[in-house]
């Protein structure tokens, strides 16, 4: 089984290569994403800030109580997870973080325990690690992208071949990582340059800064109104894309960041899968 | 979550057909043009007697339109074009899938497609 990376708030573990997350919830505070492979719903994520450490056996049963009453379950503790497994039924792991507060429950469905099995799901659980710190891995959608800490997720966008992830500081500047596919019809005769163009919309001023590993750079001047740019912020920022022939794929790193110099490095690094 | 599972099962398990009477001729650049008889509703009769109302309703599609269109055979299913599609495109299944759904959802409302989908578990066919 070769596995992906899922990495969103709060958790980061290795996850099979067929999941994929189907719902998504973009606040910090709380939320849950949804994954499920070709055959049907497989795991939900779900996590929560809590203000004081809560029971988790408690959690458990009112968890089993509202939504497999009656089912033959089993309780044990691996690790740092509770667990409560029902009987030819969902496998539900909960942890609580106490030093961020939050509580994460993850629900295994009958059909993923059915396909990959307890043990591949032991291995999910076992590959878990805290997504925070300096450095914060995003992984969903077939974008996987370390970021430094202090960057926010802000939003998503999960087309069939074109996602977008957004994400912004709280001076407000930006990041964005794209990633295309099916390029033959999304470049609909473009070359990279002209595409990149075309994706900054015509009131962007594009300069090719030159060759950047396998693909180009990019510098852009973002004008609102011609007029109005003297008391308006005029977005300046640099961009680097790049194809992988291997995957058909072609990614964007975008950063709007002021006080950039010439020649800087995308804050981010992005693993192309 | 076992219901969702049957769902996807007799989704991926259905067979899309094609509308035996619609034309077909070639299109620009590799499309193909389709044309629909429209369903004889009585206002559109009524409306016809006096008004130039078109009894056939046409559809272009491209070249990528047309290669998926010709995938519907009767006999291949959701699922196999779906493999079909993600193979040729290097795309992902739920990509694939998402994109042949929406294709599959306008071509039935246009009249172009029906979708054969298996019986529910346990159940005849109607």
């Amino acid at each position: 089984m070769s596995a992906n990376r899922l990495g969103w708030h709060h958790l980061c573990v290795e996850i099979p290569d067929e999941w994929e997350v189907i719902e998504y919830g973009t606040r910090q505070k709380d939320g849950s994403l949804r994954l499920s492979d070709p055959g049907g719903e497989t795991l939900q994520v779900h996590w929560s800030t809590l203000k004081r450490a809560p029971n988790m056996r408690n959690r458990l049963q009112t968890w089993l109580a509202k939504y497999s009453p009656g089912e033959d379950a089993r309780f044990r503790e691996v690790e740092a997870w509770s667990l409560c497994a029902v009987k030819g039924g969902p496998l539900v792991a909960v942890r609580h973080d106490a030093e961020v507060r939050v509580l994460l429950t993850l629900v295994f469905s009958a059909h993923a325990r059915e396909n990959v099995g307890d043990a591949a799901i032991a291995a999910i659980l076992n590959s878990y690690t805290q997504n925070r710190g300096e450095r914060r891995v995003w992984a969903a959608f077939g974008i996987d992208v370390m970021l430094p800490g202090a960057w926010e997720l802000e939003s998503v966008e999960a087309l069939p071949a074109a996602q977008r992830m957004h994400f912004c500081r709280r001076d407000g500047e930006r990041v964005s990582v794209h990633r295309y596919g099916m390029l033959p019809m999304v470049l609909a005769g473009d070359t990279d340059e002209t595409f990149f163009a075309r994706l900054k919309g015509r009131r962007s001023l594009v300069r090719v800064e030159g060759p950047w590993r396998s693909g180009l750079a990019f510098s852009y001047r973002r004008t609102q109104n011609r007029l109005m740019d003297v008391f308006r912020r005029t977005a300046i920022g640099l961009a680097w894309l790049w194809r992988e022939p291997a995957l058909g794929r072609l990614y964007v790193f975008d950063q709007n960041i002021r006080g950039q110099h010439e020649g800087a490095e995308p804050v981010g690094e992005v693993c192309c899968r | 979550m076992n219901d969702e599972s049957d769902f996807f099962r007799r989704q991926l398990a259905s067979v899309p057909v094609r509308n035996a009477t619609v034309e077909e001729t070639p299109g620009n650049a590799g499309g193909v043009e389709l044309t629909v008889p429209m369903a004889g509703a009585v206002w559109r009769g009524l409306l016809g007697t006096v008004l130039p109302i078109s009894k056939e309703r046409r559809i272009a599609l491209d070249a990528l339109g047309r290669e998926t269109l010709e995938w519907c055979d009767g006999r291949t299913t959701f699922r196999e074009m779906i493999d079909r599609h993600r193979r040729q495109h290097q795309l992902s299944f739920f990509e694939s899938r998402a994109l042949l759904l929406g294709f599959f959802k306008l071509m039935m409302q246009r009249g172009v497609l029906l979708m054969r989908v298996p019986p529910e578990d346990g159940k005849e066919t109607p």
